[in-house]
């Protein structure tokens, strides 16, 4: 008996968490990522990219320690500088190095696809 | 009795369903993910569990108390394509019907499993839909047969994850062909008879309930029912409330994991479970 109510009991606690939208009562709507037909040929270009910063935006960043994945595989590469992954926004910000060769937004595409993610578009600064 | 504790507790996972068209999945204690680390990256999981069975209806001992650590390695190998490998160590203290107990330990059956990735459809910022195979073996540590069960069991299954916004839901499903051990040291899965593990688990961001640009780490409740049936008939689904933290490159997660229903002969029931965890990312 004193199982039955505790197994009862946990289930209202997070019954209830589930249903609740947390504390704002409002359910996350979240970053959906969408391109124009522009930004995503953009994607299938070969040629390297010429700027110092990429903005990589990317959906499926689903949690923290899945979105390292993307961190590790960047810092790999030879022309990275500097990631940041913002959760919030479903970004990744590429700082690369000037005198390496840039990657182009093919590699960069098929780098976070081979990381679990997509690869929406890119801006540059 | 049995079947009212199996629909209090199956609330929570109901209510996971309901809401399945919004929600995201991380990795819970028991249940497998359809995630695995990147080509190049590495997960290293370890866990202390400890299990209070009841009487074993074959040995007549009145109590056994198995503590275990479970090391694990997952290691990114290609795109979709991870190997895993899990390496548990066991100490058990046994309570005879004299009352007198007695102490061993060993080291269990190593699993060896690659994971290959199917399909995956990643929709927004946070959410995702992925399914990926399973197939592996567990090979003996060649430990004593209380331990080891001096065989290779291949094991072949499947697994779901759905991501979406605050929520994740896994559900898993492993056939494990058993060629060794003995119904004397079975706990579960581990004797001659063939089993087929059916996990499903929800989990919950409590914290942030929503990711800023500062955010670094997230809390998580979570709950799973874990089952097991086994081709000698006997059949247990336990359930597994928890809590759980992610940061950028480590986890850890505390369970409890309790008996929701059971048609067991030949084996001992579960009265409670603990677990603790941790991940780390390299």
């Amino acid at each position: 008996m004193r199982m039955h109510v505790m197994v009862l009991a946990l289930s209202m606690v997070l019954g209830g968490c589930a249903g609740s939208g947390g504390a704002a009562g409002v359910e996350e709507e979240g970053v959906v990522h969408q391109a124009t037909a522009d930004e995503s040929a953009r994607l299938k270009d070969t040629k390297p990219i010429q700027a110092t910063e990429v903005v990589l935006f990317v959906n499926g960043l689903g949690c923290p320690l899945c979105a390292t994945n993307i961190d590790k595989v960047l810092e790999r590469e030879d022309y990275t500088r500097s990631v940041a992954v913002d959760l919030g926004m479903g970004t990744v910000t590429l700082g690369l190095k000037p005198e390496e060769t840039a990657p182009s937004p093919k590699d960069l595409y098929e780098l976070v696809h081979d990381s679990g993610f997509t690869l929406v578009k890119i801006s540059t600064r | 009795m049995k079947y009212a504790k199996w629909a209090c507790a199956a609330v929570p996972v109901l209510l996971a369903g309901m809401l399945a068209d919004r929600a995201h999945g991380q990795e819970a204690m028991y249940t497998e993910a359809a995630t695995m680390p990147a080509k190049g990256n590495w997960i290293l999981r370890s866990q202390v569990h400890f299990y209070r069975y009841g009487e074993n209806p074959l040995t007549g001992e009145k109590r056994e108390d198995k503590y275990e650590l479970m090391n694990t390695i997952n290691v990114g190998l290609a795109r979709a394509l991870s190997l895993m490998v899990e390496v548990p160590m066991a100490l058990s203290e046994k309570k005879d019907a004299s009352g007198d107990t007695s102490w061993d330990r060993g080291v269990e059956d190593i699993h060896v499993t690659f994971k290959y990735r199917v399909f995956m459809e990643n929709t927004g910022g946070v959410d995702t839909t992925r399914i990926a195979l399973l197939g592996g073996a567990g090979v003996t540590s060649g430990d004593d047969r209380d331990f080891a069960s001096q065989s290779v069991n291949p094991h072949l299954g499947g697994v779901y994850t759905r991501v979406w916004g605050r929520h994740g839901f896994n559900q898993d499903l492993i056939y494990q062909f058993n060629t060794g051990g003995t119904r004397e040291a079975n706990l579960g899965g581990d004797g001659p008879d063939d089993a087929l593990n059916f996990n499903t688990a929800y989990l919950y961001r409590i914290y942030p309930d929503r990711f800023t640009s500062e955010s670094v780490g997230a809390w998580y409740v979570t709950a799973e029912i874990n089952g097991l049936y086994e081709t000698n008939g006997d059949v247990e689904l336990r359930w597994a409330p928890g809590l759980m933290y992610e940061g950028r490159t480590f986890g850890f997660e505390v369970m409890a994991q309790l008996p929701l229903w059971n048609e067991l002969d030949e084996r001992p029931e579960l009265d409670f479970g603990v677990g603790l965890g941790f991940r780390f990312l390299f």
